[in-house]
């Protein structure tokens, strides 16, 4: 048996990243030079002692598949326990789709039970953040708690994004409410639950048996423990947390890794980040590159002149070539005399010479109008095309066009 | 791997060591730190592999603790096999003395293994150079010419650093070796055993068997100078990117030709090359640093300025600090305001503020491992 397990819910289809998702859940999307999202959760695990994790996916789920394969790399590859992908699945009385966040955990009520877990931690594939799962357990344990949800402070502009908790001098929840208009506390939800895996059970089976039920952690779970007086405490996190669910927090977020005044080091050796690496040879800096402030990948090859961007694995910015204020997804090329400005590229996006993409806010007429320009995966940008602020990219898009 | 043979590769990590006894002071000459990320044996293991051979045995002589730790099962190289796959071999104690003096001894340890294993060729190397060697294409000539050994070199002029260290072949128009010598002069142009060869199974067996009875321990000599006449050896011309690692100048000169994109290009496009994965976030470049002519491995944390140099993992340039033409291994700390030229920093070393190294090009200072200056 195991004291505590995680389920790692995968399925989001993160639809306002656009261009990125087409063909991949969000878990999966790159960030910050040589990750995908879900390695924050799965590596927060493995750092916290926990060497179990089910993965539900539903939503595109073949490059987050091969991406975990036998989850080595997050030394997740264990005889007992390890990672396991759960996608929704036929049964003698029917299928189903995972219909809500809740109704995910229930249908794999048997595989939690093969572990006979005390606890069983809820977390989202969608964050970029560190955190010790362990002391929150230990916080959940002394409480004597049936459920422990993970809340960090919000501005008062930031609350009606989020569930917002209110808490006693305890620290024990007496009030719930989903995305408030006035609510009375700055405490939100980081979806992040550890809950007794009993009181779960119970609840997920009441739950599945409510026909009027959304089957959702935060609009049914929740709210019915409250309601039956269940003890339910707040845990603080203090740290980077970020969910990078559109293009601009995507962007920010990536940004953030360059600016040495926001406390998150991705590089910090007491806390690894793990990730499934590509054997590719070290990064060549060319003898005209010139390199600013900058995060950049093995791989890459850079003869031109990169500033404030993140270059993933792989990458090639030929002499000549300008990248700034931008994020380059694995394998693109930005050819000779090739500018890319407030952008994000695309994995294996070929940039032709004298090809612009993207705009500098003060390029543009209207500020509204502006914002970072994107372009899908694979795609061309054919020679001397430009690509304004703000455009989504699908496919390719030759000179002239 | 071509005409279906199958094949065993056998590399020799502690071979011709004594050149570079600063860095195989602690390690072998086969986990000699290169190129930003890599160890000598991961290029030869990588060519290995990408011509199918899937069965490799390390035979190690002392200090074999940084080479187990770096290669592991061999997952990196997807040698972790249930069926064949990496395996090393620890010298194995004989007659009271638990270290052989040549390869025909070394061979005869490992003799259950060369027996058991279902193999038609063997590859034997040495891990003292850096190439990309195509070995389905050395196997594939080995076959067609009916050799009983083929013997890749490469037509050089022979490098003082390996004088008293080579095997230099005459070599027909059908690439048939008619003559063996060792140790030419240096400055002469000569056909120059890169220390990998492919030998039969049967012939290998009995190579070794016959040197055990006759007290013969040296392959080069004993082997492909003395039966020279005897079996059909064969030379398999390599023209590719190499660099032997004889001194600790040509060690030096081998990691800063990497700054050449067209030696990147050489060592690195033919088929990945594998090593143990460290988890390091990317290169960071902060505000102000400057580089230019470099290769750079990830963990770098760069402020200030790097010129025609190699960073391994994880090494750090402090704000100010001043580096051109280093070797800077893992770990490498260059704190604030330091200035190094022409020198190699092995692991986990650390220059403190506003030191001064300076190296000559022919003459590189070398920095211990840990040590703190």
């Amino acid at each position: 048996m195991k004291e505590c397990i995680a389920m790692l819910l995968a399925g989001g289809q993160g639809s306002r990243l656009y261009a990125l998702t087409q063909k991949t859940a969000k878990p999966a999307v790159y960030f910050g030079g040589k990750y995908r999202i879900i390695d924050f959760p799965l590596s927060n695990c493995v750092n916290s002692g926990i060497d179990t994790v089910g993965v539900l996916t539903q939503y595109q789920p073949l490059e987050l598949n091969e991406y975990l394969g036998n989850g080595q790399p997050w030394d997740l590859d264990r005889l007992y326990g390890g990672v396991h992908v759960l996608p929704p699945y036929q049964t003698a009385t029917g299928s189903d789709w995972y219909k809500g966040t809740a109704n995910a955990i229930y249908q794999n009520i048997n595989f939690i039970e093969r572990y006979e877990p005390q606890y069983v931690a809820i977390l989202s594939g969608d964050h970029i953040y560190k955190m010790d799962y362990e002391k929150m357990l230990s916080r959940h344990k002394e409480k004597g708690a049936d459920l422990t949800v993970a809340v960090l402070e919000v501005t008062r502009e930031e609350r009606s994004r989020f569930g917002i908790m209110t808490c006693n001098e305890d620290g024990r929840i007496v009030k719930f409410t989903e995305k408030p208009k006035n609510p009375d506390s700055t405490l939100a939800s980081m979806g992040i639950y550890i809950f007794s895996w009993d009181k779960l059970k119970k609840y997920l089976i009441e739950d599945e048996n409510n026909p009027e039920s959304e089957n959702d952690f935060g609009k049914n779970i929740i709210p019915s423990m409250l309601a039956a007086g269940e003890k339910l405490y707040a845990y603080n996190f203090e740290g980077y947390w970020k969910d990078v669910g559109t293009i601009d927090s995507l962007w920010d977020s990536n940004m953030d890794l360059l600016n040495q005044n926001v406390p998150f080091d991705i590089g910090d050796n007491s806390w690894k980040i793990y990730s499934r690496t590509h054997n590719v040879p070290p990064q060549y800096v060319g003898p005209q590159a010139q390199i600013e402030k900058a995060m950049i990948s093995e791989g890459c090859s850079v003869e031109g002149y990169v500033d404030s961007s993140v270059l993933f694995q792989s990458v090639t910015v030929e002499e000549g070539a300008s990248v700034r204020d931008s994020v380059v997804l694995p394998g693109s090329v930005i050819k000779a005399g090739a500018v890319v400005q407030y952008a994000i590229i695309g994995e294996n996006c070929t940039i032709e010479s004298g090809a612009k993409v993207g705009a500098r806010p003060e390029q543009c007429d209207n500020i509204d109008n502006w914002g970072i320009a994107v372009t899908g995966n694979g795609v061309t940008i054919g020679e001397n095309v430009v690509i304004p602020a703000k455009a989504m990219i699908y496919g390719d898009v030759k000179e002239g066009e | 791997m071509s005409e279906n043979k199958k094949v065993l590769g056998i590399v020799f990590a502690n071979m011709h060591e004594h050149f570079v006894s600063e860095l195989t002071d602690l390690r072998t000459m086969a986990s000699v730190p290169f190129g930003g990320r890599y160890r000598l044996i991961d290029f030869t293991l990588s060519d290995m592999v990408a011509a199918g051979v899937d069965n490799v045995g390390v035979v190690v002589k002392r200090n074999y603790v940084s080479l187990m730790d770096h290669v592991g099962s061999g997952r990196e190289y997807d040698l972790a096999r249930k069926i064949g796959g990496l395996k090393i071999f620890p010298p194995f104690g004989e007659r009271g003395n638990n270290n052989y003096t040549g390869k025909l001894e070394a061979l005869n340890g490992i003799m259950r293994y060369i027996t058991d294993t279902p193999f038609d060729l063997a590859i034997l190397t040495d891990s003292n150079f850096v190439a990309s060697i195509d070995y389905t294409d050395v196997v594939d000539r080995h076959v067609k010419t009916g050799a009983d050994i083929t013997a890749v070199y490469k037509t050089e002029i022979i490098d003082e650093s390996v004088e008293k260290d080579n095997v230099t072949f005459e070599v027909g128009e059908d690439k048939r070796i008619t003559a063996v010598y060792l140790n030419e002069k240096a400055g002469v142009k000569a056909a120059n055993s890169m220390w990998a060869y492919v030998v039969n199974k049967e012939l290998l067996i009995d190579l070794v068997k016959e040197g055990v009875k006759k007290g013969l321990t040296n392959f080069e000599k004993d082997v492909l100078q003395a039966k020279c006449g005897e079996i059909k050896l064969y030379g398999y011309e390599y023209t590719g990117y190499l660099a032997r690692i004889s001194s600790m100048k040509s060690y030096f000169d081998a990691n800063l030709a990497l700054t050449k994109k067209e030696n990147m290009r050489e060592l690195f496009s033919k088929h990945p090359v594998y090593t143990k994965i460290r988890d390091d976030a990317p290169a960071r470049y902060i505000d102000g640093s400057s580089i230019k002519a470099s290769v750079v491995a990830d963990g770098c944390y760069i402020e200030g300025y790097v010129d025609n140099s190699v960073l391994f993992r994880g090494a750090k340039v402090g704000k100010d600090a001043i580096v051109i033409n280093c070797v800077l291994m893992q770990d490498t700390v260059v704190e604030s305001g330091a200035y190094l030229e022409n020198v190699i920093c092995d692991k986990e070393t650390v220059i403190t503020r506003g030191k001064k190294l300076k190296g000559e090009r022919t003459h590189p200072v070398y920095v211990e491992k840990q040590e703190i200056i």
